[in-house]
């Protein structure tokens, strides 16, 4: 996974210059892949996924991750299939979101384009995710799955056909 | 520090938004992120993708930590 996200990072600057039409309109078909991925029962597998299926989704996820910094819905996809408790799979997945995303941190700074806008923004943006995580692992046990799951799914839909279409 | 001009209004109701699907669903954040800003043009995307990966990586460790 970690060498894809150089390969996505690589083809992230390649594609902001000659196609960033295309760039748009991949990220919209991404993000509609993935919501649709939400509303598929994932039925587990009967064993752990061969070592080639997961260096694959690793590799598609850190290309993901490179290009956009979004590599969560091709790991989600494989880690919900396998048997195992959920408790791991959701550890593994946040630990993948947590090598993914440094990764990228780490190759972008030391290129050199973490610029102060971008720091600005993230100085900004970092107490909103902090009470907006916390406000939800306390309120999310009273919020109905499928009601989430639908209002997740409309918004995904239409961010993506908008940026298709655009 | 820039100025909290309406772009960073709604850069920040769609980070909150990501935050809240991330935490609850398990993925996403960035998608909404990302794709919110394109959407909207509030800036470009290798940009956006710079925070997006910071702030999603403060969200993980987050989860791990509070799990």
């Amino acid at each position: 996974m970690v060498p894809a996200v150089f390969a996505g990072l690589l083809i992230l600057e390649y594609m902001s210059e000659a196609f960033s039409d295309l760039l748009r309109i991949s990220l919209g078909v991404m993000i509609i892949s993935a919501g649709i991925l939400l509303f598929l029962k994932p039925t587990p597998y009967p064993a752990i996924s061969r070592t080639s299926t997961q260096s694959l989704i690793g590799a598609l996820g850190g290309v993901m991750a490179g290009t956009y910094g979004a590599g969560g819905a091709p790991f989600a996809y494989l880690l919900y299939r396998q048997p195992l408790d959920f408790n791991i799979v959701r550890a593994t997945l946040l630990a993948l979101f947590a090598i993914s995303t440094l990764t990228r941190t780490v190759l972008v700074g030391a290129s050199g384009s973490l610029s102060s806008s971008v720091l600005s923004l993230v100085v900004l943006g970092l107490p909103i995710v902090l009470i907006a995580t916390l406000v939800s692992v306390k309120l999310g046990k009273y919020l109905p799955d499928t009601l989430l799951r639908k209002f997740t799914f409309f918004l995904l839909m239409l961010v993506g056909a908008f940026l298709i279409v655009k | 520090m820039m100025p909290l001009d309406q772009n960073s209004v709604l850069f920040l109701s769609l980070v909150f938004v990501g935050a809240v699907v991330q935490s609850l669903t398990g993925f996403a954040m960035a998608l909404i992120i990302l794709g919110g800003v394109a959407a909207l043009g509030l800036a470009g995307i290798s940009e956006t993708a710079a925070v997006v990966s910071i702030l999603s990586l403060f969200n993980a460790g987050l989860a791990l930590r509070y799990n």
